[in-house]
């Protein structure tokens, strides 16, 4: 296998607009990577990968059901309005509500091949060109898609790019009968909630500091929802009842976003960048799609495979060289992590699955992070201080993890990082997806 | 539609659940699809249970409450019935989010019996209700499943 590494990154902001097109938002983020990366030319992209939650296929359905009547929050499910499904599994974009408000746009007609869209839209003609769908971790797995078509000499440049508006159908998974009519997100966070708190004596004012910290970070990043909100710990604590063990700010926020990462081949990236950030390593597990096959509520066993397998891989190729620690790599030597805190918790239970805190010891390492004001976690405020554009959340994460490495994340700069970790999940954490990264 | 799904449909509509079950390995398949995920053999649906004929017991795994609109008041009066969402695994190794009203709130390894089921009016999936068993609990009741 070929090595493979980031190149470029482009963002745009996150906001609540649901009238854009989704290929205004991807071109966006793309127009923001080759802005900062001059020294591409479009025509040497050779196959262009596109992540989103609907499968290219948004739009602005509203049936009206599984409504929560709030105004906002739901880690891949607002609860401030829902989308379209039916009984037999099938969602419905665009199939009931009030029309779309600029339907003359291929994405709100319900069109799908958003990967050559973007590509026409963006001046490249490359070989090849799709879309990948897998919910919240839609993003990562494109990412994949694209690191694989670099490994196997595929390809030498791939474009990457993620994007969702907020009223995505890509939030709730109605196939899974199993969560009965209790199928928006809240509801399986409030299980694992519950189910984590319970094993091992955890309260709601211990997950309140992941919020808090989430929003603190989130105020250096110019891109995050609503910068300027930063609630407290006293904030979290009595924001709005969801459920018996959810609050509305322990909740992430769906959102429009978008954000691209250009992939090279180790040939190719000496005429890009003299910074490249390595793809060392990658993980993915997937358990099952259906939550009630959630074998432990207390635990997210599919964020435990796929980091370790990611850490594995990354050391056996060399991962841990930056570190001069030979052909190891252990989680003790990941500088800065992205991780996917849906949910407030979310947080420890990825920080257990990761090893970054013991069994049980995930809310105090959140509360660690809190009293340090700590960047090694989300320093761009995770899911829930940035906001959840789903299909453009996984590219999120890597494009910080890559500006982190490459000492480009100005504000929210850390220390000097060498390792970084990504993870990625979806669909109450029944799949996640990791990456290795080192400078 | 496939023939099996619009069967259950017709008898969930009904009040009814049938258990669809492997014709093969005898596994019960939940969600329900037409062939079994441990022998891709043919789903065929078993007895229904919700009419009070036969009772499907199981238990609950993990649970919380609901909150209609936000409106958490803390009460912990024990004469008013509240609504919680449990994770439910039942006897014939299917496990789903059913909701049960009960005065207190219930805890994990508590016996429960599938009470209702049917269609959500809004279109949105099934319904499911659980419900406290009035009977004293059958020694030989699940326990580990």
């Amino acid at each position: 296998m070929r090595r493979a590494c980031i190149v470029g990154c482009g963002t745009t902001g996150f906001t609540s607009d649901t009238s854009e097109a989704l290929e205004s938002v991807l071109l966006r983020s793309v127009k923001d990577l080759f802005d900062s990366t001059p020294e591409c030319d479009r025509r040497d992209v050779e196959a262009v990968i596109v992540s989103n939650a609907s499968g290219g296929c948004a739009g602005s359905g509203s049936a009206g059901h599984n409504s929560y009547g709030g105004d906002g929050g739901g880690g891949g499910g607002s609860v401030g309005d829902s989308s379209g499904g039916s009984r037999d599994g099938s969602s419905r974009p665009g199939s009931a509500g009030s029309p779309p408000a600029r339907d003359h746009h291929a994405s709100r007609r319900g069109s799908g091949y958003m990967a050559p869209i973007l590509a026409e839209l963006a001046g490249m003609r490359p070989r090849a060109a799709h879309t990948v769908e897998s919910l919240c971790s839609s993003g990562t797995n494109a990412i994949v898609s694209g690191y694989a078509h670099v490994a196997s000499g595929l390809a030498d440049v791939v474009l990457v790019s993620g994007a969702e508006i907020r009223d995505t159908p890509g939030r709730i998974l109605w196939w899974d009968d199993s969560r009965g009519q209790f199928k928006h997100p809240v509801y399986w966070a409030s299980l694992l909630t519950s189910g984590y708190k319970r094993a091992f004596g955890v309260s709601d004012d211990d997950l309140a500091v992941v919020p808090a910290r989430a929003y603190e970070n989130a105020r250096s990043n110019p891109d995050a929802l609503r910068p300027e909100v930063t609630p407290t710990v006293e904030d979290v604590a009595g924001s709005r009842r969801l459920t018996g063990d959810l609050r509305l700010l322990d909740c992430s926020r769906p959102c429009t976003g978008g954000a691209s990462i250009l992939i090279a081949s180790e040939n190719a990236a000496g005429r890009y960048t003299d910074n490249p950030v390595w793809i060392a390593g990658v993980g993915q597990s997937v358990t099952s799609a259906g939550f009630a096959k959630h074998s432990d509520p207390s635990r997210i066993e599919s964020a435990r495979m796929a980091c370790r397998d990611a850490l594995r891989m990354a050391g056996s190729r060399g991962g841990g060289a930056a570190r001069g620690v030979g052909a190891t790599l252990s989680i003790s030597d990941v500088d800065v992590a992205e991780i996917h805190d849906a949910f407030s918790v979310c947080e420890p239970m990825i920080l257990e699955a990761l090893g970054m805190a013991e069994p049980g010891r995930g809310a105090a390492a959140s509360r660690e992070l809190y009293e340090t004001a700590s960047r090694r976690v989300n320093p761009r405020g995770g899911l829930i201080g940035a906001g959840h554009p789903l299909g453009a959340t996984g590219l999120a994460q890597a494009a910080e993890v890559a500006r982190q490495l490459r000492c480009e994340a100005r504000g929210r700069q850390a220390d000097h990082h060498e390792v970084g970790l990504v993870h990625n999940m979806a669909a109450a954490g029944t799949s996640s997806t990791a990456l290795v990264m080192v400078r | 539609m496939s023939p099996v799904l619009s069967e259950f449909e017709r008898a969930i509509e009904r009040g009814l659940f049938r258990v669809p079950e492997c014709t093969e390995c005898g596994a019960a398949v939940w969600p329900l699809s037409e062939f079994c995920s441990v022998c891709l053999g043919v789903v065929r649906l078993g007895p229904g249970y919700g009419d009070g004929s036969r009772r499907l017991r199981g238990r609950i795994v993990e649970c919380s409450m609901e909150i209609p609109s936000g409106r958490f008041t803390g009460s912990s009066s024990s004469s008013v019935r509240r609504s919680f969402f449990c994770l439910v695994a039942f006897e014939c190794g299917i496990r789903l989010i059913a909701r049960l009203a009960a005065p207190v709130p219930p805890a994990p390894g508590d016996l429960v019996v599938l009470s209702s089921c049917g269609l959500s009016p809004e279109g949105s999936g099934y319904i499911f209700e659980v419900s406290t068993p009035d009977a004293p609990e059958d020694p030989a009741s699940p326990t580990n499943m």
